[in-house]
């Protein structure tokens, strides 16, 4: 059961996803953080506007287990553009923050890219659970 | 609009340098203000001086070195030929020199300035003469060098090696000159009713080293503290102690032009003063930055002779033995774009009655030759034993005949006149003009001397319709306080056609050469030379060499054969353009390397053309208004320089005028009066991105004792829409550094909106902060009640990003007073 419990579960999705959640909100506090030399520029909208796409992005890699391939395909490909994207954008912005948000959902790309589950091995497993349930 | 809309492009794609481009768009602006390289670069383009051209100026000026030159200039005129020859003979290097000899002479500028008072004989002349002389002979040997004299002699008589005229020569020149009112009347210099010997000497009573009492710091314009509160190694602790808002601030978006606020605040009289771009002033508590009174004088904002309201701060006055029971014994002034001077009480804010009218001064009633638009007080007045020395802005890009420049000595209590000085002959003003003071200025309060930089005449890139020699143009000029006598004068570019006025205070300082102590000056240049002269002689402490320079192959034309170099201290930019960007050629499909190829570039003072030629540095420096700051303890000196390259264009006057029937004159000066129009550009790919190689901002530091370079890296960095670029590539800065005693050095002025302490023996970045928009100031350091403070006024300044603010910080150490 643990191994089954361990297959199904995205760890580098999930990953990607609080990191993206953290880089928004990041995002929302260099936009709008008067005197930290970036506040109201279009690069801070630049890379608010990319993480949520990031967050989107993640959200549906991980939560929506039914896609089909191409779509899989296109948002690892679009993810991982956006991640290193972003994060040059904020390196770039010196955003600190968000430039390590960003690595780390980097980690998190690989890892679901990776180690977890593929979309079918978890939608197997999930078939087997509910039938052994 | 081509041009506007390919930058637009380039900023929504990619890199920025915004700086230059900036200049580019904003064409117009008056040398004044210089706030900005366009203001700079305008002005002097209104100058216009560059017409000179006129071959003659070459011809004198070239030899002249500068420095002589003036004061043969004007004397000159008339006998320029001779001297010319003269020069010849010795004829140096330069082949041209013969004439420039002449000039080069060096003038001492004394001459030129009395002469051109039209007094004529005077001493000047006479001394003049000499000077030129020798001032050619300088030019003719220059070929090599001027000698490097400190001499004290040399203050005595015309230096025939420098060309400059030594103080005796002066003081004779003055004696003549000088007591007849009306033959001062007759010169370039008018003693005015208020006119009166000063029997004073040193700085004023209430001029403490601790306080921040003038634009520069001091007098001398040092700008140094002897604070030692916040050393290399408490820096990083550094806070945040207060900030504020005056709320005069404009994007340009609404009825208001967009502001460019350049104020350095004064600290004196325990409180902390600020101008305004709205004109206000404020005065501050200096430990909390609480507003303690304000007065507004509710002048017109318009953008009368800039393209934004603009403002560099006040100046500050008090009496020797302040009367208690009488108001206005202690004064704050600030100046308008409608030339008003205001005047207002101190510790009240209250109008000063007494002063002028009721406690405004209209500068324009003394706007009487060519007075096409008003003569803007942007720059607060210097204050010097109850005078106020005031120079002015103006829009001079417009037309060859301008208002020409005059420095105005008033008397601080009650607004009268006291002398005027022109540098430029009654002669050739129907025909061109300016050669104004709109940068601040020093005087060495032991002496008396006041040091002027003056900029270059009108129009500012084209000099056939000025071919006279005009010796105090674009020149560092050091004249009587008391009566606005010239000293001596050193032309620091002949003819000048490419607006690089002198544009910053020389800095007073005392060093130590080859064992002896010189009194001694550094002036900083848009040329990107370092000119350490004796600033008792106007002599050269470290040789200045007249060399040739390519001609100009502009019909009507005549630049100047020569031009003084200066290779010790090394110049703070290259000696040729750095070349063609690898990154910029790429992403302009090699666009920048072809429009390279198509223009003229023969080097340094490359005359403008009809094809284009590649200017480096043009009119934005260099170095620009803010000059550098330096440790009195050591001879180290700090300046920060742009690295910009541009492309100045001459456009024949049918041309221009069919363009603008179409509406295609962007960036074109127009230069009335002269046979072309000027077309402006700075040197960018589609992408906005400069075609030349980074760094484009650097910061410097030189022993001046030994003319050593001791450091120099790339400063500050370029932001576009928020993005920071490489550090390696520096920033196009507008403002200037502060020391302090400690080995700190205190800048904003970069382009990415963040202030900054060095290390003074380094150069390192010891500690940051970001403020609301680039700091196009320089900082106020003041100790108050046993706290060190740090104050920026960060106003902002479109040519370099767009961002403006009103906003005043100050930083100090946390805690409580220690």
């Amino acid at each position: 059961m643990a191994k089954l419990t361990t297959r199904t579960t995205s760890y580098g999705g999930l990953l990607m996803f609080v990191a993206a959640l953290a880089a928004v909100v990041i995002a929302i506090y260099d936009f709008v953080n008067t005197g930290n030399g970036i506040a109201y520029s279009y690069g801070a909208g630049l890379v608010l506007v990319v993480s949520v796409l990031i967050l989107l992005g993640a959200l549906v890699m991980v939560f929506l287990w039914n896609k089909p391939a191409w779509l899989s395909g296109i948002l690892y490909v679009l993810l991982l553009l956006g991640i290193l994207g972003n994060g040059f954008a904020a390196y770039m912005l010196a955003a600190y923050w968000l430039a390590i948000a960003m690595v780390v959902a980097l980690i998190g790309w690989f890892v679901h890219a990776t180690i977890d589950a593929s979309e079918e091995e978890r939608a197997k497993e999930a078939v087997r659970k509910e039938v052994l349930s | 609009m081509i041009r506007r809309f390919a930058f637009s492009l380039a900023l929504s794609v990619t890199l920025p340098l915004a700086a230059v481009h900036a200049q580019d768009q904003q064409p117009k602006q008056p040398k004044g203000d210089a706030g900005q390289s366009r203001t700079q670069n305008q002005t002097q383009g209104d100058t216009g001086t560059s017409t000179n051209p006129a071959g003659n100026s070459d011809a004198t000026g070239g030899g002249s070195e500068g420095s002589a030159a003036s004061g043969s200039g004007s004397t000159n005129s008339g006998s320029n030929g001779a001297s010319s020859s003269q020069n010849d003979g010795n004829g140096g290097n330069n082949a041209s020199s013969s004439e420039d000899g002449a000039d080069g002479g060096n003038g001492t500028s004394n001459s030129g300035g009395q002469k051109q008072g039209g007094t004529g004989n005077d001493d000047a002349s006479g001394s003049q003469s000499g000077s030129q002389s020798s001032g050619q002979t300088n030019s003719g040997s220059s070929g090599n060098a001027t000698k490097p004299s400190q001499g004290s002699q040399a203050g005595q008589q015309a230096n025939p090696e420098d060309g400059t005229s030594g103080p005796s020569a002066q003081g004779k020149a003055q004696g003549a000159d000088g007591n007849g009112a009306a033959k001062a009347e007759a010169g370039r210099t008018k003693q005015g009713p208020a006119s009166q010997n000063t029997a004073k000497s040193g700085p004023d009573k209430w001029m403490k080293p601790t306080d921040w009492y003038t634009f520069n710091g001091d007098l001398m314009a040092q700008k140094y503290s002897p604070a030692e509160q916040i050393t290399p190694n408490n820096v990083t602790k550094l806070t945040k102690a207060w900030e504020m808002h005056t709320g005069d601030v404009s994007n340009g978006s609404g009825k208001l032009p967009m502001t460019v606020w350049s104020a350095t605040p004064l600290f004196v009289n325990d409180t902390l003063y600020l101008g305004t771009p709205f004109y206000r002033i404020i005065a501050l508590d200096p430990a909390t930055g609480r507003q303690k009174w304000q007065f507004n004088p509710k002048t017109q904002l318009k953008a009368l002779t800039q393209p934004d309201l603009k403002n560099r701060g006040v100046a500050y006055w008090q009496a020797d033995n302040p009367d208690s029971s009488k108001t206005c014994q202690k004064i704050v002034y600030i100046g308008s774009m409608d030339a008003k001077l205001f005047a207002v009480d101190a510790d009240t804010g209250k109008p000063c009655e007494n002063f002028a009218d009721k406690g405004v001064l209209d500068v324009n009633k003394w706007n009487t030759t060519n007075d096409k638009w008003p003569l803007s007080l942007l720059q607060p007045p210097t204050v010097y034993h109850d005078t106020l020395y005031l120079g002015w802005a103006g829009k001079d890009w417009t037309d060859a005949a301008a208002p020409p420049g005059t420095v105005f000595a008033i008397d601080a209590r009650t607004g009268k006149l006291k002398w005027t000085f022109n540098a430029l002959p009654k002669e050739v003003i129907s025909k061109t003009g300016t050669s104004n003071v709109w940068a601040s200025m020093s005087i060495d309060p032991e002496t008396g001397l006041l040091y002027i930089p003056v900029s270059s005449p009108s129009p500012n890139f084209y000099g056939g319709n000025r071919k006279e020699k005009l010796p105090l143009a674009t020149s560092v000029t050091a004249l009587n306080a008391d009566t606005g006598k010239v000293v001596w004068s050193r032309q620091l570019v002949h003819h000048d056609i490419w607006d690089v006025d002198t544009d910053a205070p020389p800095t007073l300082v005392d060093l130590t050469v080859d064992g002896k102590k010189v009194p001694a000056l550094v002036q900083s240049s848009k040329q990107g030379f370092l000119y350490v002269l004796n600033r008792k002689t106007g002599k050269p402490i470290f040789p200045i060499e007249e060399r040739k320079v390519p001609k100009s192959d502009v019909p009507g034309e005549q630049a100047s054969p020569t031009q003084p170099f200066v290779d010790r201290p090394e110049p703070v930019i290259g000696a040729n353009w750095p070349g063609v960007s690898k990154l910029a050629d790429a992403v302009s499909f090699g666009a920048c390397s072809r429009k390279a190829k198509k223009l003229r570039d023969d080097g340094k003072f490359t005359p403008p053309s009809l094809q284009g030629t590649l200017t480096f540095p043009p009119t934005t420096g260099g170095v620009e208004w803010g000059g550098g700051a330096v440790d009195p303890t050591n001879g180290t000196y700090v300046v920060n320089a742009n690295h910009v390259v541009q492309i100045y264009q001459l456009i024949k006057r049918k041309d221009y005028e069919d363009a603008k029937k179409n509406g295609e004159t962007s960036g074109d000066y127009a230069m009335e009066g002269a046979p072309y129009a000027f077309h402006l550009e700075t040197f960018l790919n589609w992408a906005g991105m400069p075609c030349w190689k980074p760094p484009y901002g650097t910061i410097s530091a030189y022993d001046m004792n030994t003319g050593d370079l001791l450091w120099k890296h790339p400063f500050g960095q370029v932001q576009k829409y928020g993005f920071y670029m490489p550090k390696s590539w520096g920033s196009v800065t507008i403002g200037a550094p502060a020391i302090t005693k400690s080995g700190l050095i205190f800048i904003g002025a970069s382009m990415d909106s963040r202030v900054r302490a060095l290390d003074l023996k380094s150069g390192k970045v010891l500690w940051r902060a970001n403020v609301d928009a680039p700091a196009v100031s320089m900082p106020a350091i003041y100790t108050y009640k046993g706290k060190q403070y740090v104050v920026f006024a960060v106003g902002g300044n479109s040519i370099i990003a767009p961002k403006v603010s009103d906003q005043v910080v100050a930083y100090a150490l946390p805690g409580g007073n220690d």
